[in-house]
């Protein structure tokens, strides 16, 4: 008995609760607060109505029960109290309606908007281009593989983090603009109250004005096929001159990437670099040791392309094999990227061709 | 004629809120002609849809924003 109360206790103090949140987000944007309280509202409402109706109900069933030897009465209709129980539903609704509407037009007021982002959901990463900067770049999960595969312990943000997140300003008005090039994915990130459908061929829009700087960590929520559970979005809100600067960081790599396109590169460095991008971008089909899944993605080990002549090679992963997964991969990696994993998937994971393709050759 | 109508649209008017009367209901079987509530029904049917319409315009007006 004590130990049962003891337990009834501990479930209810508040750190117990804290690990057992099931309600909604508050949220970290004034719009995200007006939903859930918009959302509190409608469900206190709803326990009242609750309340009241199984209430009454339940005394009734009690209080008249046939054992008391209570006498069902026959009688048709009585117009009056369905009137009352038709108005008075009537009248909740339209009450509701109206905070709920108001909230809604809030939320798609995605006018005059300081920074516009074209969000894309792609198997399975999420692509994201500044569309008044000149920034455009990939989102891939960064969850070391040793600890999907259960070889080291999960550290507490497992399978939401990201080598790249998305970078936004604190206190400004963000527009995205939301789309998928493939299958329809979802992009969620709950403390921002943004759950948008991407669908290929649509653009859905959303918006967003955090006030704190911080990392937001999301999800893509729309089953997408293998890896749905493994394109996390990872969002980091930066005080107004840390965006800028980050801007000029960005426009700063962009530069000497090019720069490295033009560079040679040895072999060691193409393959050491080819085994980051093939494990980030290839692995989840090919599999990290190249055996692929038979019936599925080809194995590259002994790969008759990956093995025979060079351009065909390169061209699969520059362009793709359309009506397959086999995405073309010259939007997401840049040339260096393309000619690393080439020599990599030639030079290892069981193959030794011994050949190499240089980036300067895969950017014509 | 005219009565006969009119009853026959409050008929219908209170089918859309779902409250009747055994006694009206016996009155429309028995005196009430099918085409007449027809008409009526896709009557009320068009006032609905215009006045859900124009609702949406009178809340529309008060949106600053929403072009
Ligand atoms: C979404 C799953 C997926 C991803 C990710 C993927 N591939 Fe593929 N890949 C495939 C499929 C499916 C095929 C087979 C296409 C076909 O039907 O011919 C394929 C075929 C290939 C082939 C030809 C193999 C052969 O023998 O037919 C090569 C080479 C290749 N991929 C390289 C890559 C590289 C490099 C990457 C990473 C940059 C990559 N793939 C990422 C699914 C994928
Ligand atoms: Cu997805």
């Amino acid at each position: 008995m004590t130990k049962a109360l003891t337990l009834a206790l501990s479930l209810l103090s508040a750190p117990a609760w804290a690990d057992w949140q099931i309600n909604m987000n508050k949220g970290v944007t004034a719009l995200s607060r007006e939903i859930f309280d918009l959302h509190m509202l409608i469900f206190w409402i709803c326990v009242v109505i609750g309340v009241a109706v199984f209430g009454v109900m339940f005394y009734s069933i009690f209080k008249f029960r046939k054992s008391k030897g209570a006498v069902s009465e026959h009688w048709h209709e009585n117009t009056t109290v369905e009137v009352v129980w038709t108005v008075i539903p009537s009248i909740i609704l339209i009450a509701m309606a109206i905070p709920a509407t108001a909230t809604l037009m809030d939320m798609y007021d995605t006018s005059e908007a300081d920074v516009e982002i074209q969000v894309t959901g792609y198997q399975w990463k999420w692509r994201y281009q500044y569309l008044d900067e000149d920034i455009d770049y990939f989102s891939n999960l960064a969850t070391p593989r040793e600890e999907i595969t259960n070889e080291a312990s999960k550290n507490p943000n497992y399978l939401l983090e990201v080598d790249n997140p998305l970078v936004i300003p604190a206190n400004k008005k963000v527009r995205f603009l939301i789309t998928a090039n493939d299958v329809i994915h979802s992009w969620w990130v709950p403390h921002f109250a943004v759950k948008k459908d991407a669908i290929p061929g649509f653009i859905n829009e959303s918006w967003v004005k955090v006030e704190e700087p911080g990392v937001y960590r999301g999800q893509c929520t729309e089953l997408c096929g293998k890896d749905h559970g493994f394109m996390p979005v990872v969002v980091e809100v930066k005080s107004e001159s840390d965006y800028q600067q980050w801007v000029s960081d960005q426009r700063a790599m962009k530069l000497a990437m090019a720069g490295e396109a033009s560079k040679e590169f040895s072999m060691d460095e193409l393959v050491a670099k080819g085994e980051g991008v093939y494990n980030t971008a290839c692995a989840g089909c090919h599999q990290p040791n190249g055996q692929g899944i038979p019936g599925a993605f080809p194995a590259i080990t002994g790969s008759t392309i990956a093995t025979g002549a060079i351009d065909a090679h390169v061209d699969i992963i520059v362009n793709g094999k359309p009506g397959t997964a086999m995405q073309a991969f010259k939007e997401q990696l840049s040339a260096v990227d393309i000619a690393a994993v080439v020599t990599y998937q030639r030079n290892a994971l069981g193959n030794s061709v011994g050949d190499l393709v240089q980036p300067n050759t895969i950017q014509n | 004629m005219i009565g006969k109508c009119f009853k026959a649209l409050v008929s219908v008017i209170c089918a859309f809120i779902g409250v009747q009367s055994a006694k009206n209901l016996r009155y429309d079987f028995e005196h009430g002609r099918a085409t007449v509530f027809a008409i009526a029904g896709i009557l009320m049917t068009i006032t609905f849809l215009a006045a859900i319409y124009g609702l949406v315009q009178v809340v529309m007006m008060y949106v600053q924003y929403w072009g």
